[in-house]
């Protein structure tokens, strides 16, 4: 017999449950991973050539960035409300701050947008041939982990939201919030794994080592 | 949901700390390693996370800094003298 709430493989919901945590903590191990070839990559590159890095952050949008970092860890707030909000029963508030998590993730993807396209215009573009990167050389790696890297995040933002509005429509539609308590709390871990992410991209391409 | 907002508003002093005080390179990581560690332990609740859930995360971040810091460290260190015959 399947107890209540729970896949037939699992003897409690609460089994259900730690299997799910654990399974997601392993899943964010594996992105750690993912990154971290991205970081190796960054760090190699800088370490040969930190003049190149500098001038590279120099040109890049720090307003931009800077916004869109304030506008993850509002997300971020957001989506660990949602959490509280489920576990004190109330499904209405896990909706609405779960929509106010997935409205900042837009924010943050359209300031991104514009930003490329900032970049773009003046030439700064993943190409082999660009006059800009006749006129710069040097920033050449700079810009290739810049698209890389922030390409890279922004996939996983897009991917967060789809999982944040596919949760938020599984809690509208079911009544017993208690399942999805779990559910809810471990889609959330990936949207902050997003969020830790950006905290170390924001530093390394727009901050750190600007002259 | 106190806890939560004092979490945030610590985040917002140290991404605004971050932003004056650009320059280096390891203060910006120090801060961003403080910040990566709040929300770690406050929004994702690593505290009430099982021991196999701390240690796949424990052993994740400790390859990721193996790989990065053995990157850095070769390329800084290579003798990039040319000899010619």
């Amino acid at each position: 017999m399947t107890p209540e709430g729970s896949e037939s493989h699992f003897a409690s919901l609460e089994q259900q449950a730690h299997a799910a945590r654990f399974g997601t903590w392993a899943f964010l191990a594996s992105e750690v991973l993912l990154f971290s070839a991205c970081f190796a990559l960054y760090a190699g590159a800088r370490a040969h050539d930190p003049a190149g890095f500098a001038a590279g952050i120099g040109e890049s949008a720090k307003a931009i960035g800077t916004t869109n970092t304030f506008v993850l860890l509002a997300s971020s707030l957001c989506a660990a409300i949602a959490v509280e909000s489920l576990r004190e029963k109330s499904r209405k508030g896990a909706v609405l701050w779960l929509s106010a998590t997935m409205t900042l993730g837009f924010v943050f993807f359209a300031l991104k947008l514009y930003e490329w396209h900032e970049h773009w215009i003046k030439g700064i573009v993943p190409s082999a041939r660009s006059p800009f990167f006749d006129a710069h050389p040097n920033q050449r790696p700079f810009w290739t982990l810049y698209w890389t890297m922030t390409g890279l995040h922004t996939l996983h933002v897009l991917a967060g939201v789809s999982v944040l509005a596919i949760l938020a429509v599984w809690i509208l539609r079911d009544r017993e919030a208690s399942t999805y308590e779990h559910r809810l709390s471990n889609g959330v871990l990936y949207w902050h794994l997003v969020d830790v992410i950006w905290i170390f991209l924001w530093p390394l391409f727009y901050l750190a080592g600007q002259r | 949901m106190k806890r939560l907002v004092l979490a945030f508003v610590a985040l917002a002093l140290l991404a605004t700390a971050s932003y004056l005080t650009r320059g280096g390179l390891v203060l910006a990581l120090g801060f961003a390693v403080a910040k990566a560690c709040i929300v770690l332990v406050v929004f994702m609740e690593l505290g009430r996370a099982s021991a196999t859930s701390r240690a796949a995360l424990a052993v994740a971040v400790a390859l990721a800094l193996l790989l990065v810091g053995f990157a850095a460290a070769d390329v800084a260190t290579r003798d990039t003298t040319v000899s010619v015959p």
